[in-house]
């Protein structure tokens, strides 16, 4: 018996003393029954949870499940089919809501008679888990004169406060027409606030809707990225795009435009936020040489009010943050490189989420990704492809209020997966009294894992373990082994986990026809 | 105190008529909305073949949707007193007088555009002198385009083969299986059908 396998064995006795539950010094971990499902039914996600409840939404086949479970066993209590038909007629469910403590449906269906694609919400009761049959317009698309698919698509965010509801939508187009995009807010009732249909100046296919923020008086900001001429992300050898932030304002007719001018600086990952005072906070990561690259990272914040650019900075990384998770082999390599006056760069992150801190600052939370797709032929000529999943460290980059960066963290993750759409990977994470909580399926191998390891590569193994991150305030980091999926009976699925209160989550896992749940409680 | 008790029977009465309304012209709304002359919910299709004619076939086609994916297409039709040959293997049987053909394809719709199809058509030409059997099998792929409303428009191709029965004007280097000529077969086809 080796090292690594006498501590999982002893923390494996330490976290189950008590059937169900298990403590971890910074987290309480309440799990549920292992529960017996069809194979054919998948949870497509946690809708929240309260004292009446965790609700959670499921599929089989093509029909949708509204499920409950008890808040305090976490076992399935009810489960009732989701009904989508009026008049003989079946909607599309585009999506389940947990809106303050209200469980919402929004269907669609799209009139190939009348040319119009209808979005509606309707309430679903807590306790009976049945939907109310009064279905609430809230929005429409007329795709008269376009093909039955190009229909339009809804989406749907709420504001910070939760006291307004957006439903957004891209307006059918054809090839060479202007970006066009129509949006209605509502308030709480789902009474509508304001709408508006817009024809941006650009060529719909040369414009991209990177992301969009309602703020809690109900205006809309619009991260876009436009290219020039041609949809590439260099051209000889400059950026050919740029950033663009317009505000579409509920109380008047006008339109700010604020464009992001990166100085021939590659601007990658962005998001868009607004803050408690409501200026909006554009953020993400930049690079010198090219669209799939990090340097450093990048903050703007605009007043709400005058429409002045408050802050503007450029952070570039650190070698040391570069070189962070390096085993000694690769710090070698990394330093022939500096000395040879290359860049350091970061590849393939993606901006996940801009995270508000309690005293006022920013994090950024990024995640490295990519697949990778590899076709091998046999002698016959017969050929295989296969799927790479690649889900790798997670950073983590403060910023205080003012956008000046102030530390700079990466947790170390290797996450390999083969043709699942990588179902198993990435992480989940909660912020609590200034701690950054991340949990992920890690290598058992991982356990005494140290700065410049080797990380071993999680590939769904029997042996697996679940790991916990913990990030303080002040950047630094910590990990350690959660539990194990063979005790857990169930390989966990952090994209489908949920977070229900400051201090808790809930998480999901399953295995063949089986699956569970567990409460993780954060303790300070 | 009977007048009241009238009155108040009588404003019940009325706040029900009107809440009666209410729910109708919601039900009207509704109507609306999901109103779409019956073509989300059907499942039978009844097409022609647009360049059929040109070969020499006239055939009407049925499809009938078995499951959300399965679908399976019957044909019938007369062969008129001409024939065109495929340019890749031409095969004289000029002039038939009269003749039929017939035709299965079960398909399974993999997307809600596009098709596979096991094609199985029997097409009997009656000859001055003799009579000509064709029987093909093919795989085939298919697009099945929306135009609007009902309409629809469906092309597809695949590629097979072709077993032929009393026919002796072939190229030599077709092979022979159980008294029949066996040569390749590439059907290509355009439809027009009407949704119901």
């Amino acid at each position: 018996m080796n090292k690594s396998t006498l501590i999982l064995a002893f923390f494996v006795c330490y976290s189950f003393l008590s059937f169900g539950q298990s403590n971890n010094d910074n987290v309480e971990i309440e799990w549920g029954p292992v529960q017996e499902v069809s194979k054919k039914n998948f949870l497509i996600k946690v809708i929240g949870a309260d004292e009446t409840g965790i609700y959670t939404l499921s599929q089989s086949k093509r029909q949708y499940y509204i499920n409950k479970l008890n808040p305090d066993k976490l076992s399935l209590t009810k489960s009732v089919l989701l009904e989508t038909e009026t008049n003989g007629k079946t909607r599309i469910v585009e999506d389940i809501y947990f809106l303050q403590n209200n469980i919402y449906a929004h269907t669609s269906f799209s009139n190939a008679k009348t040319k119009v694609n209808y979005l509606f919400a309707q309430s679903i009761d807590k306790t009976t888990l049945k939907t109310n049959p009064q279905l609430k317009k809230l929005a429409e698309i007329n795709f008269a004169g376009f093909h039955n698919r190009n229909n339009g698509e809804f989406n749907f965010v709420v504001s910070n406060d939760s006291t307004k509801r957006l439903v957004f939508y891209n307006l059918p187009y054809e090839k060479g027409e202007k970006e066009k995009f129509g949006f209605h807010v509502f308030n709480q009732e789902y009474e509508l606030i304001w709408e508006k249909k817009v024809t941006l100046p650009y060529k719909e296919e040369l414009f991209e809707i990177k992301d969009y923020q309602l703020d809690n008086s109900g205006n809309l900001h619009l991260l876009g990225k436009v290219y020039r001429g041609k949809t590439k992300d260099k051209s000889k050898g400059v950026p050919n795009y740029s950033y663009i932030i317009l505000t579409y304002n509920a109380e008047s007719e006008e339109v700010r435009e604020y464009p992001i001018l990166p100085k021939g600086k590659y601007l990658t990952e962005m998001k868009i936020a607004t803050d408690k005072k409501q200026d909006i906070i554009c953020a993400g990561f930049y690079s010198n040489s090219s669209a799939e690259r990090m340097k450093g990272s990048y903050f703007i914040k605009i007043d709400h009010a005058t429409g002045d650019i408050l802050t503007q900075e450029y952070k570039e990384f650190s070698d040391e943050f570069l070189k962070q998770n390096m085993t000694e082999k690769e710090e070698q390599k990394a330093q022939k490189k500096l000395d040879k006056g290359k860049d350091l760069e970061l590849y393939q992150y993606d901006l996940n989420d801009i995270v508000f801190k309690e005293d006022g600052g920013y994090l950024l939370i990024g995640e490295q990704f990519y697949i990778h797709v590899s076709t091998t032929y046999t002698a016959n000529g017969a050929s295989s492809t296969t799927y790479y999943y690649h889900n790798n460290d997670i950073i983590v980059i403060s910023m205080d209020e003012n956008g000046i960066a102030e530390w700079s963290t990466m947790i170390a993750k290797r996450q390999v997966t083969t043709n699942d759409n990588g179902y198993y990977n990435s992480y989940t994470y909660t912020y609590s009294k200034g701690n950054l909580f991340f949990i992920f399926n890690d290598n058992r191998d991982n356990i005494n894992y140290k700065q410049g390891d080797y990380i071993a590569s999680y590939n769904k193994d029997k042996n697996s373990i679940v790991t916990l991150a913990v990030v303080d305030e002040t950047g630094k980091y910590s990990r350690k082994p959660l539990f194990s999926a063979k005790d857990a009976e169930v390989r966990i699925v952090p994209t489908l986990s949920k977070q229900t209160s400051s201090n808790t989550m809930i998480i999901y896992g399953n295995k063949k026809k089986e699956e569970r749940f567990a409460k993780i409680t954060f303790i300070d | 105190m009977k007048l009241r008790l009238t009155h108040n029977i009588a404003l019940v009465s009325l706040l029900i008529l009107v809440s009666q309304f209410q729910l109708k012209a919601q039900n009207d709304n509704e109507s609306l909305f999901f109103d779409d002359g019956g073509i989300s919910e059907a499942s039978n299709m009844v097409k022609v073949g647009i360049f059929s004619l040109a070969v020499g076939d006239l055939p009407i086609y049925y499809e009938g949707q078995l499951t959300d994916f399965i679908s399976i297409e019957l044909g019938a039709g007369l062969q008129l007193n001409y024939y065109i040959s495929a340019p890749y293997m031409p095969i004289d049987i000029n002039p038939p007088v009269s003749g039929f053909s017939l035709w299965m394809q079960p398909k399974y719709h993999f997307n809600d555009q596009q098709f596979y199809g096991l094609l199985i058509r029997h097409r009997h030409y009656q000859l001055t002198a003799n009579d000509v059997v064709m029987n093909d099998i093919a795989v085939i792929w298919g697009f099945t385009y929306d135009l609007t409303g009902h309409l629809i428009i469906e092309y597809s191709y695949g590629i097979g083969l072709r077993f032929l029965k009393d026919h002796d004007n072939l190229a030599a280097n077709t092979f022979d299986y159980n008294g029949h000529k066996v040569v390749p077969s590439m059907p290509i086809s355009f439809k027009v059908g009407y949704r119901f």
